[in-house]
Order: structure tokens, then C-alpha cells, then sequence
């Protein structure tokens, strides 16, 4: 997943390091990121998948208008990942199996 | 059966390039119905310029449900009912053409569509309205009444207060998005021209039989024009001695999550499009402003459709937007060639999707060969003129 998809910070971020997880995977991200920036940084970018075909997705618009992103926060679903920022302990789980695997 | 000869384009409907025209024919309006058109006339030799809007513009196309839809049209008005069952049976060649032309899937489904009641009350009155173009159509009217297990056994998802529902197998659906990228596909790669924010200011004839029609980008002439600029046909027509009484129509759309498939026909209110989404939404109002969205009109679309399929109650809306519906004064399409001003074509719709077969096809002959055939001679805007002098 890694080898895939290869996202490049290219603004240096002003926030401090901090760590999250991803469907039980700890993962690091800079403070001020999006949930989805986070995990496309980190390497995970898919979300979840499409019920009629089992399509993975991933975040496409990162403006709020796709709703591409939803994954559940904190126990919480249907959370768009581009509008929410991470944050330190965050706990991010998407539909997918072996995401933290 | 009398023709009414559509105006004498030079060489008796054949097409003349002049050179230094930019078109032989310019079609207003680059939603569903104008699209249709320019993709039929491009397809019939036109050399064909679409002028478009911008994105901001009002448009109709918005607004579509993505039915394709015979089931409610033209109860009394009998005309309304064949054009629209025509077009149904057209679609499957039509949706078979523009997908090998383009490459673009566009998910048809016609397996028919059922009309939910929540009431007897209104079981009886889609029992009516379906007797009523039965009888119109000398008992040509494949349809059924429902009741509630019957409703169940294509449905099971429907909850204890659908009391029946009104299945015809005329109907069905498709992607909307699709269709509208395949027709403006199509109508490029046959060699249509697409011009975006373009509104027309004003469209003058000329002396010699051309148009002149003043744009921000300037003048362009053209020796057809047609009219398929949704409400602005209203303020269009008058410049070319055409009648095009529409009015706008507010409707409101909700699209829920995608949720795994539990609709395998569509209702009038209620789909499930090809991704999962649901698209919920029939609300008519008159409202002309734009406000986005009434909050109290989708908290009654969204009540009702948890009552007809109670799974919903855990979805989450996504979005939801108002648009406006062309809509004439007796709800069925105009179709007019200008007597003033031959060359001269309106087109307004209220079902630019369920007809697109017959503005691609039928509506673009009449247009080509200035014959418009009987099937379509009861949408004449004389209708309204005429109409209006016996009343007073």
C-alpha cells in the first residue's frame, strides 16, 4: 500500500508531531493536518469500501463535497476525514479488513 | 393527417453551408433536452453550435430524478401518455447507441417502477389517474394495482404503512450524470460544437432568413435556431415569434450515503442509483428564490420515505439541493416551429430524460425536414393561445 501510494508533504507543516491510529495501526501526523491528509501521508489512503461493488475509495474532492473519506472517529461513523482535523490518540477506523495488518 | 410544414430552409430542409456562418444551426442550451437535440441534428448532417450557460445558471437538468417515467403522464391528455411510452420504448436501442458511441456505461435499468401509497386515499387516487389513461389508451396500459404483500414480493424492504402501490413495467432509471456526459461526448466526437458561458442576449432575424443572436462573445449567425434554454425559453421565444408559456417549478433532491443494494425498482420518490446512493425526492413548490434548500420540505420528503422503507431511518443525508423544474401550464412539453420566422424551433420539456430518445430522434426529423409529424402536433404552443380565446 505503501509502494502505491506516495503522497509528498510539500509545505512544511507548523504543528508539532503527534500519533493517531488507523484501524488499530499507530501512525504518525503533524498537527493542523486533515484526518485524510494524515492517513494519505501515512501511506493508508483508503476509507472504506463501495457497498454495490466492494470498490475501495479513497478521499477524492478533500473540500467536503464527495464524501469519498467517511471513516469512523472515535466510535463515530460517517466522519468526512477531509474536514476533520487530527488529533493526538485519535482513534480512525474504516470498513476495510486488514487495514492495520 | 395534415403536416405543418416546417419553414422552407433553402433546398427543402437540405442544409446550405454559407461560408463565414459559424453554423447552420445554433441550439440554446446545453442541458438534457438541448443536448439531445444538438446530438440529433449533428447526427443528421447540421453543422450544429451549442450555446451554453454557466455553471451558475438555472438549470433544469439539475433537478432530474434520472426516471424514465410513463406511469403518471397524461391522464387525460392522451398525447402526453404515447409520446412518453414511445420514448420508454426507444431508450434500450438509444442507451445501446450512445454507450458505443461514447464508452460510457449508462446503467439503464427498465424493469418497471411502482408508485407507493401511504394511504388509501392515495391508493385511490393513483387507482383513478391509472383508470383514467387506461381508458384513454383503450385498456393499453400495462400496470397493476398493488396491495401491500404483492408491493412486498419487488420490494421487501417496504414498511407496515405502504398500503399498496401502483407497478407499471414501462418504467425504469438510469444515471442521469452519465446520460448528460455521453450526449455532450457524442455530440463532440461527431463534430458539434460546445460554447460554455454564452447566454444570448437577444436573437434577431434577418431579412435574408438568418439569425443574429447577440452574445458576450458577439455576434454569431446561424440559419436554424433552436430554442432549449430551459426558463430562459420563456423570454427567448417572443424574439423569434415563438410562444413558450413555462413556468419554474421548485424541487428539492436528498442523496443519502451509499448504502448496499436493497432497491431493485425505482419509485417516483425513491431510488437506488447504480453506487448506492438514494436518491429521495418529489417535492413540487412555486417558490422562486434561491434559498438552497427548505429544511421543512426535506424534513417531510425524508418522514415519508422512512415510512416506506424504514432501513433508511439509520442512513445519513450527504446532500441535498433545490432546483428549478421547467414546467408548462398544463405540464406537457412545447415543441414549436415560428410561422414569422421560419427556422425558428422551440423545444420545452419537463422530462428531458425519459424523452431524450425522441429529442434526439422524432423532435430533430421535424426540425431537419420541416415536417412535424402528428404524434407531436399536440404540443403546439397555439394550445395555450387557443385555449385562452375560448375562455374569454
Amino acid at each position: 500500500m505503501t509502494d502505491r501510494f506516495r503522497f509528498r508533504r510539500i509545505v512544511a507543516p507548523a504543528g508539532p508531531r503527534i500519533t493517531f491510529t488507523l484501524d488499530g495501526r499507530v501512525l504518525e501526523a503533524r498537527l493542523g493536518d486533515s484526518v485524510a491528509v494524515a492517513m494519505m501521508l501515512a501511506g493508508y489512503p483508503a476509507c472504506g469500501s463501495l457497498p454495490p461493488t466492494g470498490r475501495v475509495r479513497v478521499p477524492y474532492c478533500l473540500m467536503g463535497a464527495c464524501h469519498e473519506c467517511l471513516v469512523r472517529v472515535d466510535g463515530r461513523s460517517m466522519h468526512q476525514a477531509c474536514l476533520l482535523p487530527v488529533r493526538t490518540g485519535m482513534c480512525i477506523e474504516t470498513d476495510l479488513e486488514g487495514h492495520g495488518s | 393527417m395534415e403536416h405543418l410544414p416546417l419553414p422552407a430552409a433553402p433546398g427543402n430542409g437540405a442544409v446550405t453551408r454559407h461560408p463565414g456562418t459559424a453554423a447552420d444551426t445554433i441550439v440554446i442550451g446545453g442541458g438534457m433536452v438541448g443536448a439531445s437535440i444538438a446530438l440529433g441534428l449533428v447526427l443528421r448532417g447540421h453543422r450544429v453550435t451549442v450555446l451554453d450557460e454557466g455553471d451558475r445558471a438555472l438549470r433544469a437538468a439539475r433537478a432530474n430524478f434520472a426516471l424514465l417515467w410513463v406511469q403518471s403522464k397524461g391522464a387525460g391528455a392522451p398525447a402526453y401518455f404515447n409520446w412518453s411510452r414511445m420514448a420508454a420504448a426507444a431508450w434500450p436501442d438509444f442507451a445501446r447507441q450512445l454507450e458505443a458511441m461514447t464508452g460510457i456505461v449508462l446503467h439503464l435499468s427498465q424493469r418497471g417502477g411502482l408508485t407507493l401509497a401511504l394511504s388509501g386515499a392515495e391508493m385511490d387516487h393513483l387507482a383513478t389517474r391509472s383508470a383514467r389513461i387506461a381508458c384513454d389508451q383503450g385498456s393499453d396500459f400495462p400496470h397493476e394495482m398493488l396491495d401491500h404483500s404483492q408491493t412486498r414480493a419487488l420490494l421487501p424492504a417496504i414498511g407496515p404503512d405502504v398500503v399498496g402501490a401502483l407497478f407499471s413495467p414501462l418504467d425504469g432509471h438510469l444515471n442521469a450524470l452519465a446520460l448528460f456526459h455521453a450526449l455532450h461526448r457524442a455530440f463532440g466526437r461527431s463534430g458539434g460544437h460546445y460554447v460554455p458561458a454564452s447566454p444570448v442576449r437577444t436573437i434577431t432575424p434577418t431579412k435574408k432568413g438568418t439569425f443574429i443572436l447577440d452574445t458576450p462573445h458577439g455576434y454569431r449567425e446561424c440559419e436554424r435556431v433552436v430554442l432549449a434554454a430551459g426558463l430562459d425559453n420563456t423570454r427567448l421565444a417572443p424574439m423569434v415569434g415563438l410562444h413558450a408559456p413555462i413556468t419554474p417549478q421548485r424541487g428539492q433532491i436528498m442523496v443519502t450515503q451509499r448504502l448496499p443494494p436493497f432497491l431493485d425498482y425505482p419509485t417516483n420518490a425513491l431510488r437506488q442509483t447504480d453506487n448506492g446512493s438514494v436518491l429521495i425526492g418529489n417535492s413540487q413548490d412555486t417558490v422562486m428564490t434561491r434559498q438552497p434548500v427548505d429544511l421543512e420540505i426535506d424534513a417531510v420528503m425524508a418522514d415519508r420515505a422512512i415510512r416506506s422503507f424504514p432501513c433508511l431511518q439509520a442512513a445519513s443525508v450527504v446532500r441535498s439541493w433545490s432546483c428549478f423544474r421547467v414546467k408548462s401550464p398544463d405540464g406537457m412539453p412545447v415543441y414549436d416551429h415560428s410561422t414569422l420566422w421560419p427556422g425558428a424551433f422551440v423545444a420545452s420539456c419537463h422530462s428531458g430524460v425519459t424523452l431524450a430518445p425522441n429529442h434526439t430522434g422524432l423532435v430533430c426529423d421535424a426540425i431537419h425536414t420541416g415536417i412535424i409529424p402528428p404524434i407531436m402536433q399536440a404540443f403546439s404552443a397555439s394550445r395555450f393561445t387557443l385555449t385562452a380565446a375560448s375562455r374569454s
